[in-house]
C-alpha cells in the first residue's frame, strides 16, 4: 500500500490514475472520528494510492478533488 | 465512488455479442458503517446537487481533524 506524503501528488496521482482506465477505478474515503484521522484511497486493481491526514484543512481539498471526479464519472465523454 | 455504466452483468466472453456502448455514464457511491449499507447512483444532472449535499456533510461532520494553529503560530512570530 504505497502512502502518498503530499495531497498535490495524490490528486495528481489520483486523476492519472482514473483518467487510465475510467471504468475500473475507484476511489475511497474513510474517516475515524475517534483517531480523527481521514483516509483516502484511490485504486484500479492495479496500482493503489492512499493519502492519511489529521487536518482539517486537507478536508476542502478533498472536497474539491470529490468534485472534479464526480464530473469526469458523470460526463457523456468516455473519460 | 466509482464510474458507473449500468450494466449489471458481467462482460461477455469473446466472440458473445458485447453490450453497448454506454451513451451517458453515472456515478456510483457506496457507503456504510458497520453492517448497514447504502448506496445511490448519482445522474449527470444531479452532480451538483449531490455535490453540495455532501460538501455540506463532510465539512460538518469531519470535525474531529486538527485544526489549523494560525493564531498561535503568527503570535509567536511577533514576539520572536
Amino acid at each position: 500500500m504505497p502512502h502518498v506524503k503530499t495531497w498535490d501528488d495524490f490528486a495528481r496521482h489520483a486523476e492519472m490514475l482514473y483518467l487510465n482506465d475510467p471504468i475500473k477505478t475507484r476511489f475511497v474515503v474513510k474517516y475515524r472520528h475517534c483517531d480523527g484521522k481521514l483516509t483516502v484511497k484511490i485504486t484500479d486493481d492495479q496500482s493503489c494510492f492512499m493519502y492519511q491526514t489529521e487536518h482539517a484543512q486537507d478536508v476542502k481539498k478533498l472536497e474539491k478533488l470529490t468534485s472534479l471526479l464526480m464530473r469526469h464519472m458523470a460526463s457523456k465523454e468516455n473519460k | 465512488m466509482k464510474r458507473y455504466d449500468g450494466l449489471t452483468k458481467p462482460k461477455p466472453r469473446k466472440g458473445r455479442p458485447q453490450p453497448p456502448e454506454p451513451s451517458e455514464y453515472k456515478c456510483l457511491i457506496r457507503a456504510s458503517l458497520g453492517n448497514s449499507k447504502i448506496s445511490t447512483v448519482i445522474n449527470q444532472k444531479d452532480v451538483n446537487k449531490f455535490h453540495l449535499a455532501y460538501a455540506n456533510l463532510i465539512k460538518g461532520n469531519m470535525d474531529g481533524l486538527k485544526k489549523k494553529e494560525k493564531k498561535g503560530k503568527s503570535k509567536s512570530k511577533t514576539k520572536a
